[in-house]
């Protein structure tokens, strides 16, 4: 049985500048919601203020969800543009696997 | 320790690490654990830096289409088990073996600034079917030759191995990952350096992740550790990656060599006090 022929904009897709803004913007928003809460905690006069931690907690969490997003993102392809089965099935265990661990913490 | 010395630290950390080629763990860990901080924080601090290097590193290479993905979806599959095997064992070993096998991971680094050559490498003559079904094999255009290289990798399965042994050292010591992971991808599966390189730097990332989201979960990753090292880490880096081009190799090899040497001696003898 043929496969049925993918849209261009799929034939066409490329990974690679996807997880680049992936990458960029982790990084980019960590960095900022770590500045954030540090600048907000030494400008506040109650040092113990619940916000610039939560903050600075999001911006550790934001940091570590950078590979996963990644991840996610690669499993995306193989499954929907590359259509590869083997690759699928490796991205998609090392995803699950990758969920379980960080939200369990 | 305050913030602006831990973001000094990092800072410095980020520059080796651009410098060599390895995650700034190397030097933030001993210099961690010498101002009173306990090993197993220090190392989830390295593990957290390791996370910012990859992904900074990263962001460049796969721009350039440089990394392999198909064969990093395979190779990541033995990494992350192995990260978490090593992270595992390292909330439960004692600290003083930590402190003496951190020290000898510290010295053992030195070992790529000792090498005179690059990595050089010869195309694979032929690809076993394994390796040929992962999809292995690829090309890239290289910038400094201008030519597009084609490469065949092989031993698909060994390198899994070898990737589950990485990611045990990454977990267990916080250190020492990305360079067996390149070392792994270029002399066992036959990669090109530039391809092992970034490679690496996606598989560090996940196996990195692995282990935090444990090191997180005992709660051993605190906000006031972290966040320096995520604000100085990527700023090191990308200060040490524009002096890498002005800087002689080997001033650089020499100075860093008798750096980690004494760090890791210092580890090792702290280790010995701890008995």
């Amino acid at each position: 049985m043929r496969k049925k022929p993918l849209p261009h904009w799929i034939v066409t897709f490329e990974i690679e500048p996807l997880i680049s803004v992936i990458l960029l913007s982790s990084i980019l928003m960590s960095s900022g919601l770590i500045l954030a809460g540090l600048s907000i905690r030494h400008s506040l006069p109650i040092s113990s203020h619940a916000l610039p931690y939560l903050l600075i907690y999001f911006g550790i969490y934001m940091l570590l969800l950078t590979p996963y997003f990644r991840v996610l993102a690669s499993t995306f392809y193989f499954a929907f543009v590359e259509r590869s089965l083997k690759h699928t099935l490796f991205s998609v265990f090392v995803f699950t696997l990758l969920t379980y661990i960080l939200f369990r913490a | 320790m305050s913030f602006g010395f831990l973001f000094v630290i990092s800072i410095l950390a980020g520059i080796i690490g651009a410098l060599s080629g390895m995650s700034g763990g190397v030097l933030l860990i001993p210099v961690l654990t010498s101002f009173g901080i306990d090993i197993k924080y220090a190392i989830a601090m390295s593990v957290v830096s390791v996370i910012s290097v990859s992904s900074s590193a990263a962001l460049t290479y796969v721009r350039r289409h440089l990394p392999n993905l198909r064969g990093a979806a395979f190779l990541e599959v033995f990494a992350v088990f192995g990260a978490l095997s090593g992270t595992w064992l390292a909330l439960i070993f004692k600290t003083r073996f930590l402190f003496f096998l951190c020290g000898g991971a510290v010295i053992l680094s030195i070992i790529p600034f000792l090498r005179k050559d690059e990595l050089s490498w010869k195309p694979a003559a032929q690809q076993d079917p394994f390796s040929k079904w992962v999809g292995f094999d690829g090309s890239y255009y290289d910038y400094a030759e201008e030519r597009t290289i084609v490469y065949q990798g092989k031993n698909a399965l060994w390198g899994g191995v070898c990737l589950f042994g990485a990611g045990i050292v990454s977990g267990f010591l916080g250190i020492g990952g990305s360079a067996f992971t390149v070392l792994v991808h270029h002399w066992v599966m036959g990669f090109p350096p530039k391809v092992s390189v970034t490679m690496s730097s996606l598989i560090i990332g996940v196996m990195a992740l692995a282990s935090a989201s444990i090191f997180l979960e005992a709660g051993f990753i605190k906000p006031g550790l972290a966040a320096p090292v995520i604000l100085g880490i990527p700023l090191g880096a990308w200060v040490g990656s524009r002096w890498l081009v002005y800087l002689n190799n080997r001033t650089v090899r020499i100075l860093f060599s008798i750096v980690l040497v004494a760090l890791g001696l210092q580890m090792i003898i702290h280790g010995f006090r701890k008995i």
